[in-house]
């Protein structure tokens, strides 16, 4: 078996809720570059099960749409939906993901409002970039930049 | 490359640090390298346009300061070092986020919010008039959040 070196390591991020109950979540902050070059930081959850990355579709303005259903539509299915969900896909968009800058597919979706994260860091192009190693036990994430 | 800090190295001897990270810049060691192990020992560091590294570290201003039950609370909430990331800083505040930024967008900068609003389009409004760069952006949900998700069908 070939070694996996890591060069990177991100802890999860830990809330503590009034009821004492603590939930941590491995939460990537990425930075979107708009058209006119500015730069947003997102906080996105790194999620193996979304095929796409992808973002509340309240961030359409960010993406410089008039609307966030101007994409191809897509159907996706979601945690806890009972229907497969409407979503738009837009490609292109440029992400900056550990210091990468990769043109990659996002989808707008509505989804639940969390303070930590305002969409899912998805596998499609953004995942083969990188080598990722999951270390629940002690709540990091290990990345390489060189899989 | 041999690591040019040690469990032994004092990171809060600034003179030791700078020769230790001079030494290893002149051997054969790749820029990348160095910042790597700058970045692995949580040291902060910049490159500047002219190409020269800057590097961030702190001075012991005065030992025995507080006393150590006084100094839990004064680490709190705003008093925590600009280190602190915004995301960090949001999971540890979320009490008081929520009391105080219900349902609205902010956006922040290291543990600082400098500009809230109801709707994003306003915030980034105000992020362009006040030329604020690379905002860390999030709302903060008026409602319950719900931490556990699942992957399933409801009503089968």
């Amino acid at each position: 078996m070939p070694s996996k070196d890591f060069e990177r390591t991100v802890q999860f991020q830990s809330v503590t809720t009034p009821t004492g109950e603590v939930f941590s979540f491995p939460i990537i902050t990425v930075t979107l570059v708009q058209g006119n070059g500015n730069r947003v930081s997102l906080p996105l959850l790194f999620d193996t099960g979304a095929s796409v990355t992808s973002l509340r579709r309240d961030l359409y303005t960010l993406l410089g749409l008039a609307s966030w259903d101007a994409g191809k539509k897509i159907q996706s299915a979601t945690a806890g939906g009972d229907a497969p969900a409407d979503s738009y896909r837009y490609d292109g968009i440029i992400l900056e993901v550990f210091g990468k800058l990769l043109s990659c597919p996002v989808h707008l979706i509505q989804m639940p409002q969390n303070p930590l994260f305002v969409g899912l860091l998805g596998r499609e192009t953004i995942f083969q970039e990188f080598g990722f190693g999951f270390w629940e036990s002690t709540k990091e994430l290990h990345v390489t930049s060189t899989p | 490359m041999k690591p040019f800090m040690s469990e032994t190295t004092s990171v809060a001897d600034p003179t030791r640090m700078k020769k230790l990270i001079e030494s290893t810049i002149t051997s054969t060691s790749r820029p990348e390298d160095v910042l790597e192990q700058l970045r692995s020992c949580g040291i902060e560091w910049h490159i500047t346009e002219r190409g020269a590294l800057w590097i961030k570290y702190w001075q012991i201003g005065a030992e025995d300061f507080v006393p150590v039950e006084h100094a839990a609370a004064l680490q709190e909430g705003e008093k925590m070092t600009p280190e602190v990331t915004a995301l960090e800083w949001v999971s540890r505040n979320l009490d008081i986020l929520r009391l105080r930024y219900p349902g609205k967008w902010v956006a922040l900068q290291g543990s600082k919010i400098v500009a809230e609003a109801d709707d994003l389009s306003a915030l980034m409004i105000q992020v362009k008039e006040r030329s604020i760069e690379q905002p860390f952006v999030t709302q903060i949900p008026a409602e319950k959040v719900v931490w556990t998700t699942t992957y399933a069908i409801q009503g089968l």
